[in-house]
């Protein structure tokens, strides 16, 4: 049990972070950018090549320099964030202005786009995730439970870089830009805010936080291929609805839940583990059934019009009137 | 014959006045002759793989128009349609083979009316459930709790083997045979497919002139403004929700018959992503937008296919239209026949 929930951690941390990705974009913009699924592929895909995997390129194979992990995770992180950009340029700028469902389809066309041209590249099998002098060790064991090395490293990593990130957003003068522009971006631009810019960064961070997902993912798995992004970043998407959109710590912990319950509902449920991804999505529906909001979200973090606000009720209302209300 | 003048010669105005036609509308009735005469000789006009994309074409066009439905019309962004595209299939799929195959009744003449019928009412009632507990959210939400009841009837028509068969998927499902003639010929399928989508677009466009079609629009506009005017809302997006899933089960059943092979490969999100894509390419809230969204994809995938690059590299396909998509929203993002203003999560 207490194995399973370790377990369950690593993998929520993943989760968590590709969650915080997520969160941070659909903050600001109101956009849910599916292409982080690439950026994750892509992280990982970097990485993999400067630990010193032999990465086929058009059929012939390169292999890199052995820089490792540290290096690894941030060069994933900068070529992540290096797509994010390039998407966030041609995809998503030109759109700020279309409804919101313009976006949301270029960002179904980016991750298509990516994924492709990566199984062009790269071909399309899967490759081993090369393993790593500091990963590669023996299991350690605490308090009876057994964590890989891997797990523990990504489990830590992930919870600083999401408490870092968070630290960012609160204090830091950018970090008010951007919760200025995430609040109402028009005002935010009236005192001077450069919301192209703060866009820009938050998608660009954003895909740094996929990137390094993926590495994490990568290294956890032992496996990379250019389609690894699309679950997974469904998994993350759901996390980050499940602690409510727009918040980093509900992302944090709706990764995490999410994480436990799958290694559970894999160990405990007889037959569940073909379902694994379905677990995930009937704990979301019962939720957002619930309580649309999410665990840590309130009506107020997340878009205005997004959501309704549940009216507060003293009488009881007529059934019609009371699945379709809403306060304003 | 596309210019107006030229049609004085050919019908008297003033008679056709008299009937209530007017000469817009005596053109549009040209055109609607000119289509239908080269849809009826199309298997003959062009090679038999073009009448395959026609069906193709076809079938896709009814599930995009159900996803109109509730996307352009009703503002409903439904991210597991696919699901009840795979309820109409697997329903007639299991039927069949189970029952219709095994008893030897496969010509009997209701089997495929009555098939078509039943799996689009099981999905209308599968609409209805999945539905009921959206109703109030709005939006990106929606889209969420939408895709994943789409993974979820994917997951269980791989997990669920003893009935699936899982993803080996079932095999040998007859054609469909009408009036107890089995149609099993290319073109009979594309006259089938024809009839079917001619009623289903006509269906479409008859509600959307009727109260309930306007309750949508209105709910797609501004949903606090159709509740204060008295609209049941709820019950109108529940409306919605059947009626796509209706369009979407019988096309399943019809899809199936013409495929004659079935497995959750085909109800992946990327299907539902592809279906979504007819529905804005040509413009969402447009009756015409999802055939012509659909007759673009395929004519083009069909044509990609000649490719030597494409041929050698598959993955240079989805390139290129991934990025003809991102083109095409770049530049209209309302799609080609855009008519909506907005969709619900317009901010």
């Amino acid at each position: 049990m207490l194995q399973q929930i370790a377990n369950g951690l690593a993998l929520g941390g993943i989760y968590a972070l590709t969650a915080v990705a997520y969160s941070m974009v659909y903050g600001i913009v109101g956009l849910i950018n599916f292409a982080f699924g690439a950026m994750f592929m892509v992280g990982a895909f970097a990485a993999a090549f400067v630990l010193g995997s032999g990465i086929p390129i058009f059929n012939t194979v390169y292999t890199g320099p052995d820089l490792g992990l540290g290096l690894a995770v941030l060069v994933g992180m900068v070529a992540a964030g290096f797509v994010g950009w390039v998407v966030e340029r041609v995809a998503y700028r030109p759109l700020r202005d279309a409804p919101t469902i313009a976006p949301l389809i270029t960002s179904l066309g980016a991750l298509i786009f990516l994924q492709a041209t990566a199984a062009l590249v790269f071909g399309g099998r899967g490759l081993p995730f090369p393993s790593d002098n500091v990963l590669g060790g023996s299991p350690i064991e605490i308090g009876g439970v057994i964590l890989t090395r891997p797990q523990l490293t990504v489990f830590i990593a992930s919870l600083l870089l999401a408490w870092g990130l968070d630290q960012v957003l609160r204090r830091t003068t950018f970090g008010l830009k951007t919760q200025a522009s995430a609040q109402d971006i028009n005002t935010a631009e009236l005192q001077g805010i450069n919301s192209n810019r703060v866009i820009a960064y938050t998608f660009i961070i954003g895909s740094m936080m996929a990137g390094i997902a993926g590495v994490f993912w990568g290294s956890l798995f032992n496996f990379l291929s250019p389609t690894m992004g699309f679950r997974a970043g469904l998994v993350g998407l759901v996390a980050a609805v499940l602690g409510g959109i727009g918040s980093i710590r509900g992302s944090l912990l709706g990764g995490l839940v999410l994480g436990v319950v799958q290694s559970l509902s894999v160990a405990f449920v007889p037959g569940a583990s073909g379902f694994g991804d379905g677990f995930a999505f009937a704990i979301l529906i019962l939720l957002l059934w619930r309580k649309p909001e999410g665990l840590l979200g309130s009506p107020a973090t997340s878009r205005p019009g997004s959501i309704e606000r549940p009216l507060p009720v003293f009488t009881r209302m007529p059934r019609s009137a009371r699945a379709g209300r809403r306060a304003r | 014959m596309s210019d107006p003048q030229g049609l004085r010669g050919i019908l008297s105005l003033r008679a056709l006045a008299k009937l209530g036609i007017n000469r817009r509308r005596s053109f549009s009735i040209l055109v609607g002759a000119v289509v239908s005469v080269l849809i009826f000789f199309l298997p003959d006009l062009v090679q038999p793989r073009w009448v395959r994309v026609a069906l193709i074409i076809i079938i896709w066009a009814v599930l995009a128009s159900g996803l109109n439905i509730l996307a352009g019309f009703c503002g409903l962004l439904d991210l597991g349609f696919v699901a009840f595209f795979a309820i109409g299939a697997y329903f007639s799929g299991i039927v069949t083979t189970r029952i219709v195959v095994s008893n030897d009744i496969t010509t009997v003449w209701w089997v495929f009316v009555v098939d078509l019928i039943a799996g689009g009412l099981l999905a209308g009632v599968a609409g209805a459930v999945i539905g009921y507990p959206t109703l109030r959210l709005r939006g990106d939400y929606l889209a969420i709790m939408t895709l994943g009841f789409g993974e979820i009837i994917r997951t269980t028509a791989i997990n669920w083997t003893s009935v699936t068969n899982g993803t080996r998927g079932i095999r040998g499902i007859p054609n469909p045979s009408v009036l107890g003639l089995p149609i099993t010929s290319l073109e009979g399928l594309f006259y089938l497919g024809v009839v079917l989508a001619g009623i289903g677009l006509f269906v479409i466009h008859r509600l959307l002139r009727s109260h309930v079609g306007r309750a949508w629009i209105s709910i797609r506009e501004d949903q606090d403004v159709a509740e204060s005017l008295g609209i049941p809302t709820s019950r109108y997006k529940l409306y919605a929700y059947i009626a796509g899933a209706v369009f979407a089960g019988m096309m399943g059943v019809f899809f199936v018959h013409v495929q004659r092979f079935i497995s959750p490969e085909s109800f992946s999100l990327l299907e539902n992503v592809i279906i979504l894509l007819l529905v804005v390419i040509g413009g969402m809230g447009s009756i015409w937008g999802p055939l012509l969204g659909a007759t673009i994809w395929f004519v083009s995938l069909e044509q990609l296919a000649k490719l030597e690059i494409v041929q050698a590299h598959a993955e240079v396909r989805q390139m290129i239209l991934a990025a003809i998509l991102i083109a095409i929203m770049v530049v209209r993002p309302r799609g080609l026949l855009g008519e909506a203003k907005t969709l619900v999560t317009d901010r």
